[in-house]
């Protein structure tokens, strides 16, 4: 039986040896390696391409509305449980707020608006980010979040959590 | 002679390739996560043939397997449970090398460790990534409540009809890539459900030759843990906790005896998987859960001796609720001594 557990320790050791210490004891210390977020900066004005052939700038749907959110979709399962919160809570409580999904991963208008057409959203902005301009300057991947004021102030840059975490910030607009 | 025969599919969980499965696939998985792997096991007989990793015949000290998965990804199903293809152009994929390990402790009592090396291919919306990584680890202990074998050619009174009855516990360790990772740019990197999770399981298993019937049941603790990044993107640090898992597999095979004394068994199975809402620092993210039903059909060839065990499964995923359509192939190998 010795020879077995000498195995099921080489087997473990080679599992914990392999590189995966930050998964296995996870921390809640704030972090300072990685992408950084931009929550509480000025940002530059943004161009954003919509799949209705409509161009537009964050400068221009900033005089219409109190802020604007973006909403980094690939079309997902979590991405549409997310948009359909975006839709049925935020959209309703707040709409003087601009929501824009952005669509990080079809890399064509086209494709993004297929997709768009077939999740069922076609009564929102979707950004097809072609060039993958909002995707390098936001780090976007699933379900990154950001919310932009009037002031082009960026108040909230996460990954989507709940939707009263974005209430919670969409209060203090 | 070993007068057992043994059939399962050992594959460790591990969550969806494109974060479908992680967050619920946080899901993953899924992560999915995926997420339970749909258990497939077949008229094992005697105390050896149940799923949920991998468990020794009755009378033998060890066992290793050896299998390769691929996991096909075609849509999701939304919130309402409606179907929903995936972008054009789009082709997901999970290969698994899963290697296992299982040694008996005592009579009735034995353990297994299992884990993967997973690869992702994905070309999602014209988009082409490849990644390969480690994936969960299992480790599982089983207590067999039974002390002879209950496998039977003929009932002969009440004593005949005893089922063969297995307690386990399994402890996944984080040990894939998970969003929360050091090591990961974007959901299609994702390889593990980056969480702690505990499952309490139970196993019901009856064999009549050439029949043989199983229910397995699991619930799953996931613990909470702290996280300060996602995807690559520090973050303000937050506790997250998926929710519980249930999961229930009814299972079905028949055994035919070859004329070198092979046996080759066929297995249908139906498993129905459940996940509560998630929590973010203690609070209910309503409607974060998922569900997902699946049928799973397997062979088995057992060799004369009964130490040699080839196995072919495939799974196919037919309803579900927040979580991708997926479609599994596995080819798997068992050697017991």
């Amino acid at each position: 039986m010795s020879t077995n557990f000498t195995l099921i320790l080489l087997f473990t050791s080679m599992i914990f040896l392999s590189g995966c210490e930050e998964d296995l004891m996870p921390s809640n210390d704030p972090i300072h390696h990685g992408i950084s977020s931009k929550e509480g900066e000025v940002i530059d004005d943004l161009s954003f391409a919509f799949t209705n052939d409509y161009s537009d700038t964050l400068s221009n749907r900033l005089t219409a509305h109190d802020g604007v959110i973006l909403y980094f979709t690939m079309w997902c399962p979590v991405c549409d449980s997310h948009m359909s919160q975006l839709r049925s809570r935020i959209q309703t409580q707040y709409p003087d707020v601009d929501i824009i999904f952005v669509d990080y991963i079809s890399k064509s208008v086209a494709y993004a608006k297929d997709a768009q057409q077939a999740l069922g959203y076609t009564d929102f902005p979707v950004a097809a980010d072609v060039n993958d301009t909002l995707e390098n300057y936001f780090n976007g991947t699933m379900a990154t979040t950001v919310i932009i004021d009037k002031n082009f102030v960026v108040r909230f840059h996460q990954v989507f959590k709940t939707s009263d975490e974005i209430i919670g910030v969409l209060n203090t607009l | 002679m070993n007068p057992t025969q043994q059939v399962d599919m050992p594959t460790p969980e591990v969550p969806a390739n494109h974060g479908y499965g992680v967050g619920f696939f946080s899901t993953f998985i899924i992560l999915c996560f995926t997420f339970f792997s749909p258990l497939v096991s077949a008229a094992s007989c005697c105390g050896g043939g149940a799923s949920s990793g991998i468990i020794l015949p009755k009378f033998n000290d060890a066992m290793w397997d050896l299998s390769a998965s691929q996991e096909r990804y075609d849509g999701f199903w939304t919130e309402s449970g409606r179907y929903q293809p995936d972008p054009k152009d789009s082709e997901l994929l999970q290969r698994r090398l899963s290697i296992s390990y299982a040694y008996r402790l005592a009579d009735q009592w034995q353990m297994n460790v299992a884990s993967a090396l997973v690869d992702n291919q994905n070309r999602y919306s014209g988009e082409d990534s490849s990644v390969q990584a480690i994936g969960d680890t299992q480790v599982s202990v089983w207590y067999e409540a039974f002390e002879k074998v209950t496998c039977v050619y003929r009932i002969n009174g009440w004593e005949s009809l005893e089922p063969s009855v297995y307690f386990g516990a399994s402890l996944t360790l984080p040990t894939g890539v998970s969003p929360y990772s050091d090591r990961v740019d974007s959901s299609f990197d994702i390889t593990g459900l980056g969480f702690y999770r505990l499952d309490a399981n139970m196993i019901i298993e009856k064999t009549v030759y050439p029949f043989s019937l199983s229910w397995q049941g699991k619930y799953g603790y996931t613990f909470e843990r702290p996280v300060n990044q996602e995807y690559g993107l520090a973050t303000q640090p937050y506790n997250k906790q998926l929710g519980d898992r249930r999961a229930s597999t009814f299972s079905g095979a028949y055994t035919w005896f070859l004329p070198n004394l092979a046996m080759l068994t066929m297995t249908l199975s139906h498993t129905q998987l459940k996940e509560a809402d998630a929590k973010y620092n203690g609070v209910t993210d309503v409607g974060s859960g998922l569900e997902k039903i699946s049928y799973a059909t397997a062979l088995a060839y057992s060799n004369a001796v009964r130490d040699w065990i080839f196995k072919l499964s495939f799974t196919q995923a037919e309803e579900g609720k927040k979580i991708p359509k997926t479609q599994i192939l596995n080819l798997g190998i068992s050697h017991v001594y």
